[in-house]
């Protein structure tokens, strides 16, 4: 096998990988294959192995890719992560007392590692520090809200029973609003009635008639006004009432806000 | 080799050796480098330099080279505080090791 059918069966065998990988991997060991010269074809094949498993171990690669979670932010996650705590304890006497052996041996490179760590260190301290103060937080924050919910219990209860004042008096106002309509209407409706009733009596007892028909004449203009100013009641001042209710349950609610 | 080369360890060999090119270095050197000091595969550091670079410690770029576009990796500011890290926890290990290794040399 060349170098050429090496890559021929390495890119098919790659087939079912995305093509953005594909092409880097294949690009990569163009440029080996390149890089190592044509003088070393065969030995750069033979220590490859088969197409089969250098594509295998490419897709083994795509799939660890960052599953193994060892490079994140806040440096190797695997290992130091469940080993950051011994770090940090280590850090203190790794260098002073215990690390002798290791001074003996790496001299003052050793010495510069360890400075390293304690910066690289000092963000997992600040990390550590923060999780529980957040725990603190929001445990205070319920504390408070329960505290402030039992302490405004007595403008809880005004509220509710002003709402309640509210609502009562809206139904009330509606309900007379159409009584005094619906009389308003029966008023025009008999007011027509003896008009006609009125005009006929006219012929055989004028008198009695003219009486009929001015009776008649009031309670149709009284009729009239009834629902002339129950109209003018629903369509101008229910809104304002309510919006007077509203006013002074945004009052109510203001001052208890501030009395918490 | 008697000792296994984890993959944590791997990784920052693969860092040390690239960053010590401050121009960025290729595969193929990558891969001489690292198979003086550790018995690995050719096959081994194709996936360990795609993943550094997927996790930002590495960043490619193409460099014309013999009427040839090669690729070339360098360590990221990301890589190299990586590397810090790694460095500083081999010394920390290796301490420990050596300690307990004189230590059981001189009860003997």
């Amino acid at each position: 096998m060349n170098r050429a059918e090496f890559m021929r069966r390495l890119t098919e065998l790659l087939a079912d990988v995305p093509p953005a990988e594909r092409d880097e991997a294949i690009q990569y060991y163009n440029d080996y294959f390149d890089d190592a010269g044509a003088e070393n074809e065969s030995s750069v094949i033979a220590s490859l192995g088969a197409p089969e498993e250098l594509a295998g171990a490419i897709k083994a690669g795509l799939n660890d890719g960052g599953a193994g979670g060892e490079f994140t932010e806040t440096g190797f996650s695997g290992y130091a992560r469940a080993h950051r705590d011994e770090i940090m304890r280590a850090d203190e006497r790794a260098y002073g007392g215990s690390g002798n052996g290791g001074r003996g041996i790496y001299g003052g490179s050793g010495n510069g590692g360890g400075q390293d760590t304690r910066q690289n260190n000092d963000p997992y301290s600040q990390q550590d520090a923060e999780e529980p103060q957040k725990h603190k937080m929001s445990g205070g924050s319920i504390a408070l809200i329960v505290i402030a919910a039992i302490l405004t219990f007595p403008i809880w209860i005004g509220v509710a029973a002003l709402f309640g004042v509210a609502v009562s008096l809206i139904v009330t106002v509606f309900s007379l609003i159409l009584a005094f309509f619906a009389v308003g209407l029966i008023f025009i409706i008999v007011g027509v009635a003896l008009f006609v009733t009125g005009c006929a009596l006219l012929v055989h007892v004028p008198l009695g008639g003219v009486c009929t028909v001015g009776v008649a004449l009031i309670l149709f203009g009284l009729g009239l006004l009834g629902v002339w100013l129950m109209v003018w009641c629903a369509v101008q001042a229910v809104p304002a009432l309510f919006r007077g209710c509203a006013a002074l349950i945004r009052k109510i609610f203001h001052r208890g806000g501030v009395a918490a | 080799m008697v000792f296994n080369t984890g993959a944590a360890l791997l990784d920052a060999i693969v860092l040390a050796v690239v960053s010590g090119e401050a121009e960025g270095t290729y595969g193929y050197k990558i891969t001489q480098e690292v198979r003086q000091v550790i018995e690995i595969s050719e096959s081994t550091l194709y996936p360990v330099l795609r993943r550094l670079q997927k996790d930002g410690c590495l960043e490619v770029y193409d460099m014309e080279c013999g009427g040839r576009n090669r690729r070339y990796y360098k360590v990221t500011e990301k890589g190299r505080a990586q590397l810090n890290l790694y460095i500083s926890e081999w010394y920390r290990y290796s301490a420990k090791l050596n300690s307990i290794f004189e230590g059981g040399l001189r009860h003997e």
